[in-house]
């Protein structure tokens, strides 16, 4: 579902969900606010198709991890709005910290060239 | 943007339908794909480029749309549970809450369901363990009783699974719809060397007989052919009477026990879950214990007739179908094969015919009480059902009380749906606390209702609470609850708030919607209970005249006393027939005594043909008698007149005596007595005086009638008193026999010396019972004085109910016409117009109630004709005076109610607000 642009970064599996989580954490989006916040924060260095979010957002919501509403965007556009729970957020925290331990240990064996 | 509530409320987002989920995702996708190709236009794209690269950027659109939905209609499912859930829990808790702020009444409801819900589940119980439960056998559906059918033989309709050897054989060779197949009898065993000599009931099975039910020995083995004729005879006992007898020693198997010459070998005993229940298999062991199995085979060693089609049924057969083939199949196919064997017969006989029966083993083992219990069971929910209609008048009146309570709900936004929803789970919640009450009292009281039983209930033994019950109890708590309820919510949720809080509280009359609902509820508690009434009314006048039937012989100072003596010999046993009566006449306080091989009131049996010696009679006319061996001064103890000629004396026992070939049989058969029964059947014109001294042919024989005795029941208290003919108890070789005595002294008193005068002769004779003879008819009646006990208790506690119910309706409609009543007293009404007034609003729909009650009596008149005796189930009188009891009773309701109507004080009423 996750498509990588030509001359970008891979999206690793399972961060997806991390991202959608930590983009939420600032406070609610709709989904459209969540693609264009991704696009913009990471420089459009991962090319995702928009459409990949959805299905993404679907699975957090029916985990619990986030809620939606039906709301009104800033230009009076209807949109399904997105909040982090309570679970959502220990779910983050949670990624983030196998996130900085993956990236710490990885940069530690790419650094010293040890496998 | 609006911030939702918590998960689980009923919002828009969460529960929505299976279109709504698409239509949801399809909304979404499309809002993401308008702002993309509005920023795009802000970037400077034209509109029409711009949504199409807005599309591109999008990707698979369909694709991700559908995944959408897949996540999202699950996640729906699972919200919608839980919202239920949610909202069902919120409701209890408000229920409790709302029940505990009216202490009274939830204590009312509480108790009378859990009455009501108790009573049901104890005799759906009893219900389920006789009727329902299956029999303790793998695919027990498959297990049949096989019988045969002579319609031509008289009172073949009563000979149900009598099976003779020559058609057990056939059966054995040519059917094909059976996968095993074992003939059975009943027999006894007497146990001695353990103390007090004990008999056992038993049944002889040929040795398939557990391969038919499928059955495992939990010690030792079951029958192999060679067992039938070995010796000692090999026994396989059941789980408790190895524990009774043998207090569960393991080493039993192979030891060999029993009288000295009747000695058998323990081979198996059977494991403790499998009960065996005489009434399973079929009419000779029915009402009997199954203690043991003995087996035997139609072979060369079997010594009875193998060949008669006509004659010898003494056999039942159980069977197992084999899988898929129905009763009806292997009828069709037994039929054909009787039909050959009544051609074929050695013992030919013009115009006889032979059919087949097969009838699953519970539907036969159950037949005789299913309707009665169904009956209990009607009438117990009749109960139910009238203490949940009382609760909702109960309950409605509440909500009158407190209309403007609910008006304010109303006005403050509470939809009537679900303030009813809200009704409902109060309901509920009470339905399942008395429930649960009730089935714990129901569980506790049950021995008591079991006890209570008549012992001819089959399966009552093994009666109890099992999931069945629980399951089935849970469903009737939530009914009965919903039920109560149902009034009451259908009262709040058609409330129009504005109704209420316009009617103020000085409101003069109740209104009229209200009044004639509960006027509906209490004609329809009034038709209950004249029901039930009626019911129990007719049961109750059958029992009457069961109870008061002259059975032609007297049980007042009588006593009966069986006695087994199946391990002396031959001759033995004729010298004990023969001192016994005498031994027992020599106790001081003993007027007289005497033996028979048959008590009264115990069915009939033992019939046989007779008629006019040389006489040929078509075979449908061929008269029968049943045949009762007597000895001593069986008449005089059992108050039976002579009506002429004597009884018998020792000196009629032939020269020679005993015979030793047929020849001598008939010629020592000399002495009958008939009774007056028998004398009309055979001489229908005669004088039955005339006939002493002249023959009668009984069985082939042509004996002298030495007398004519006085009818007696001798076969049931529900059928007119059958033909008998008494015969000299030395024609008969007994194992067991009752004996007969007349005493003032109490049972107490008679019976140390009565075991001693018997022992004295019979040193190893079990006696197995010793009782009044007035318990004879307490035994036959016991199934009628336990239907009419409970159905009469149900229908006194209905009757109280929908008295209370008409208290109730009458109070509350005087408090709240309080006014009215006071503005009519004052303006001179005469206080017995008052009275009136109050009354006819509750004995008016209590006395429609009635007749309606009265006419379902008589609706259901047809089903209840089996239970009944001697009384018509349109009977008018009873029927009249139970609607009669039911009005009197609503009057007597009224009395205190009506009385305060007329002592108001007006001044006091009127300035009530």
């Amino acid at each position: 579902m996750l498509r990588v642009g030509d001359g970008s970064l891979e999206l690793l599996k399972g961060t997806l969900d991390v991202l959608l989580l930590k983009t939420l954490s600032h406070g609610p989006l709709h989904g459209y606010a969540i693609s264009r916040s991704i696009r913009r924060a990471t420089d459009e260095a991962f090319t995702v198709e928009e459409g990949a979010l959805y299905p993404a957002l679907r699975r957090l919501e029916k985990r619990g991890l986030v809620e939606a509403e039906w709301g009104v965007t800033d230009t009076g556009r209807e949109a399904r709005f997105y909040r982090l729970t309570g679970a959502g957020e220990t779910e983050l925290a949670s990624g983030l910290r196998t996130w900085h331990r993956y990236v710490a240990a990885m940069a530690r064996v790419l650094a010293d060239g040890h496998p | 943007m609006k911030r939702s509530g918590r998960t689980g409320d009923l919002h828009a987002g969460s529960v929505l339908g299976r279109a709504d989920v698409a239509e949801d995702v399809r909304r979404e996708l499309e809002s993401h794909l308008a702002q993309r190709a509005e920023e795009l236009e802000a970037e400077g794209w034209e509109p029409e480029p711009a949504r199409r690269e807005a599309e591109r950027l999008f990707g698979d659109r369909d694709e991700v749309a559908r995944a959408c939905r897949a996540v999202a209609s699950s996640h729906r499912r699972a919200v919608r549970r839980g919202v239920l859930m949610d909202a069902l829990w919120q409701d209890i808790r408000f229920g409790a809450r709302t029940l505990l702020r009216g202490p009274g009444f939830t204590l009312v409801a509480v108790a009378t369901l859990a009455l009501g819900i108790g009573a049901t589940t104890a005799i759906f119980s009893v219900l389920n363990g006789v009727l329902l439960r299956p029999l303790p056998f793998p695919d027990p559906q498959q297990l049949v009783l096989v019988g045969e059918r002579a319609p031509q033989i008289p009172g073949a309709e009563k000979m149900r699974f009598f099976d003779t050897p020559s058609a057990i054989q056939a059966w054995r060779e040519q059917a094909t719809d059976f996968q095993a197949m074992a003939a059975l009898q009943s027999t006894s065993l007497t146990l001695t060397g353990q103390g007090t000599p004990r008999v056992l009931d038993g049944v002889r099975v040929t040795p398939t007989f557990f391969d038919v039910l499928d059955a495992k020995p939990e010690l030792g083995r079951f029958f192999v052919p060679t067992d039938a004729t070995a010796s000692p005879r090999p026994v396989v006992i059941t789980d408790a009477l190895w524990r009774s007898a043998f207090n569960a020693d393991r080493g039993v198997i192979g030891s060999t026990v029993g009288a000295p010459g009747n000695e058998v070998r323990v081979i198996g005993v059977l494991p403790a879950n499998l009960r065996i229940e005489g009434s399973e298999l079929g009419p000779m062991a029915a009402g009997k214990p199954t203690e043991f199995f003995t087996p035997f085979e139609f072979g060369p060693d079997f010594g009875g007739d193998l060949t008669s089609v006509w004659s010898n049924f003494n056999y039942t057969v159980i069977a197992r179908l084999k899988p898929g083939v129905t009763s009806g199949q292997a009828l069709a196919h037994l039929n054909v094969i009787q039909a050959n064997l009544a051609a074929s017969a050695p013992d030919k006989a013009p115009g006889m015919t032979l059919q087949g029966e097969v009838t699953p083993v519970l539907d036969y083992a159950t037949q005789g009480s299913r309707q009665g219990l169904w009956l209990l069971m009607g009438a117990v929910g009749a109960v139910l059902l009238i203490i949940s209609v009382n609760l909702g008048g109960l309950w409605v009146s509440r909500i009158v009380d407190r209309r403007r309570d609910w008006a304010i709900r109303m006005a403050l936004g509470a939809e009537p749906g679900r303030l009813a929803r809200q009704v409902m789970s109060e309901g509920l919640t009470l339905g399942l606390i008395g429930g649960v009450l009730g089935m714990a009292c129901a569980a506790a009281g049950l021995q008591g209702l079991l006890a209570m039983g008549p012992k001819d209930i089959p399966r009552l033994g093994q009666v109890q609470v099992d999931w069945r019950v629980l399951a089935v109890g849970f469903l009737v708590s939530a009914t009965a609850g919903l039920l109560t309820a149902l009034l009451p919510a259908l009262r709040v949720g058609r409330g129009d708030p504005h109704e209420p809080l316009k009617a103020t509280g000085t409101a003069t009359t109740a209104g009229p919607a209200s009044v004639r609902s509960r006027q509906g509820l209490i004609g329809f508690q009034a038709a209950l209970s004249t029901l039930l009434l009626a019911v129990a009314g007719l049961l109750g006048f059958s029992l009457y005249q069961l109870m008061t039937k002259p059975s032609g012989f007297s049980t007042e100072h009588a006593m009966e006393a069986k006695v087994v003596i199946n391990s002396y010999g031959r001759a033995e046993r004729d010298r004990i027939l023969q001192q016994i009566a005498a031994g027992v006449e020599a106790i001081p306080g003993v007027q007289a005594a005497g033996l028979t091989s048959h008590l009264p009131l115990q069915g009939e049996t033992w019939v046989d043909a007779a008629g006019v010696p040389g006489k040929q009679y078509p075979p449908a006319r061929q008269p029968t008698v049943n045949v009762r061996f007597i000895g001593g001064e069986y008449f005089s103890t059992m108050g039976i007149p002579l009506v002429a000629g004597r009884n018998f004396r020792e000196s009629d026992r032939p020269e020679g005596w005993p015979p030793k070939n047929r020849a001598d049989e008939e010629r020592m058969q000399e002495a009958v007595i008939i009774s007056e029964a028998t004398a009309r059947l055979i001489w229908p014109e005669r004088d039955p005086r005339t006939l002493v001294g002249g023959p009668v042919m009984v069985n082939g024989l042509t004996p002298t009638i030495v007398g004519v005795a006085a009818d007696a029941l001798d076969g049931s208290l529900t059928s007119a008193a059958p033909a008998v003919v008494y015969q000299p108890y030395w024609n008969w070789d007994p194992y067991a026999f009752s004996l007969v005595l007349r005493t003032a002294l109490p049972m107490s008193a008679i019976a140390g010396p009565l075991r001693a005068a018997v022992w004295k002769l019979a040193p190893d004779a079990p006696i197995p019972e010793i009782e009044p003879l007035s318990s004879l008819r307490a035994t036959a009646t016991a199934p009628q004085r336990y239907q009419f006990t409970l159905l009469m208790t149900f229908a006194g506690l209905a009757l109280l109910l929908a008295a209370i119910g008409v208290y109730a309706l009458v109070a509350h409609s005087v408090a709240r016409r309080k006014k009215e009543l006071a503005i009519r007293l004052a303006l001179g009404a005469p206080v017995r117009t008052i009275r009136g007034l109050i009354a006819g609003q509750a004995l008016a729909p209590v006395g429609l109630g009635a007749l309606v009650g009265v006419a379902a009596a008589l609706a259901i008149g047809r089903l209840l004709r089996s239970l009944l005796y001697s009384v018509h189930p349109a009977n008018p009188a009873i029927l009249g005076a139970a609607a009669a009891v039911v009005l009197l009773a609503a009057a007597l309701a009224c009395v205190l109610p009506a009385r305060q109507a007329t002592k108001v004080d007006p001044h006091v009423a009127l300035r009530v607000e």
